[in-house]
């Protein structure tokens, strides 16, 4: 390629990369500028034209960085939202790629469909996760429009200062009521029985019935976490504050609860009836998820950045 | 110690400050690119043409600057200099640049680093 072709290329790579409108304004100028650069280094006899070309173009810049330079690109996302978009993509599409691995590989495959357990799962639940960055990508795309139309009005506001008192009344009454929802899981049956006065259909109290598999251990190590967190409600509700103490029980006490609640999901029937079972593990696997988020919360203002730096006195 | 490295790029980032006021400041006269960052040279501020070039485009669409198309001296070249809007902003430009010009100098005339 000689000279002039070198910069006929160039040129087109720059302005294939502007506006319709602009590039043969652009291509006319620029192609002039590049042919007036060269002519005054290849102006010694003898110059070698076609490498001072080279030369010439490569300390210009790459044609992307130079498109770039006349028509400066806004990002898409802000750039104070690139790290949590990336994170936010990478933690939904691992979640997803999990579930979706469980789903197909428990109850445990044989060896010998594990392959085409993967391949289906790739299919489905691997191909599929893709829509979550696509949805991550969308919605920080939208935040950042927002900031920008309306970036006058946008000031910024201080958060309440977070505080550890707890409400008592709204601690007590929700250990109140957590109490008596643990007590209709266990005894559901009975009591609907009892307040209609024994004319509920049988096979509306067997939709309750737990499975014995369940009950064996699953089903008591659960009751056992629920009455762990009610009395934490009441510790809370007759201290009134939180105290990095009942933070750190919370968190444990919250990462074995999601563990738990899993489990129960995954390890087999929670009662015996197949829609009542399927709306328990439902409500079970958003529990464990808010569990999560209580983790991260928890861990959040046990954390709190700032109050621990290296002072030099002077 | 900083590192070359480091060096290069705050030399950049200074430098970045004050191009746009250099460039304006040779625009009185319609002037085309080639020329503009020959002359820019000779005066000691050396802009490289990768940025010169685009930057005169964008400061054409901010309106700060107003092209035309001249075919006087070889072939067609595109010369722009300063709108009237462009004097205004120049001129505001000039006395900001100034004043912490001012600032600056005592600045460094008070700091205890100054190697002079």
């Amino acid at each position: 390629m000689n000279a002039d072709e070198l910069i006929d290329s160039y040129v087109s790579d720059v302005v294939g990369q502007l506006r319709r409108g602009q590039r043969d304004d652009v291509a006319a100028e620029l192609r002039t500028l590049l042919h007036d650069e060269l002519a005054e280094r290849a102006a010694e006899p003898g110059a070698d034209r076609d490498s001072l070309a080279r030369e010439l173009l490569n300390g210009f810049g790459h044609p992307n960085e130079v498109a770039l330079r006349y028509r400066p690109a806004r990002p898409l996302i802000d750039p104070v939202d690139t790290r949590r978009a990336v994170r936010s993509s990478v933690i939904g599409v691992a979640v997803i790629w999990v579930a979706g691995l469980i789903e197909v590989l428990w109850p445990p495959v044989p060896y010998a469909d594990a392959l085409q357990a993967v391949s289906h799962w790739w299919f489905n639940a691997g191909l599929a996760a893709l829509w979550w960055p696509g949805a991550v990508g969308v919605a920080f795309t939208g935040t950042a429009w927002v900031r920008r139309r309306w970036a006058g009005r946008l000031t910024w506001q201080p958060r309440p200062t977070s505080t550890d008192r707890v409400n008592r009344a709204a601690n007590l009454t929700g250990a109140f009521f957590a109490l008596i929802g643990t007590a209709l899981l266990i005894w559901f049956p009975v009591v609907l029985d009892r307040l209609s006065g024994g004319r509920v259909a049988q096979s509306a109290l067997d939709a309750f019935a737990y499975d014995p598999d369940f009950l064996r251990l699953r089903g008591p190590l659960l009751l056992a976490l629920m009455l762990t967190q009610i009395a934490l409600l009441v510790v809370l509700g007759v201290r009134r504050r939180w105290q990095t103490s009942t933070r750190r029980f919370s968190v444990g006490l919250a990462a074995l609860s999601a563990a738990v609640m899993t489990w129960c999901v995954l390890a087999g029937p929670v009662f015996t009836a197949r829609p009542t079972d399927d709306f328990m593990k439902l409500a079970l696997a958003v529990s464990a998820l808010l569990s999560v988020i209580e983790i991260f919360r928890q861990l959040r203002r046990l954390r709190r950045p700032g109050t621990n730096v290296p002072v030099v006195v002077v | 110690m900083a590192t070359a490295d480091v060096y290069d790029k705050l030399e950049l980032e200074l430098r970045r400050g004050v191009v746009v006021l250099a460039v304006l400041s040779q625009l009185d006269d319609f002037r085309y690119g080639y020329e503009l960052r020959q002359s820019l040279a000779e005066a000691g501020m050396q802009i490289e043409e990768g940025t010169l070039y685009p930057l005169l485009r964008r400061l054409e669409t901010q309106g700060l600057l107003t092209s035309q198309w001249r075919t006087s001296e070889g072939p067609p070249r595109r010369y722009y200099a300063l709108s009237t809007d462009g004097r205004k902003l120049y001129q505001r430009l000039t006395e900001t640049y100034r004043t912490l010009n001012d600032t600056m100098a005592d600045l460094l005339k008070g700091s205890k680093t100054d190697e002079r």
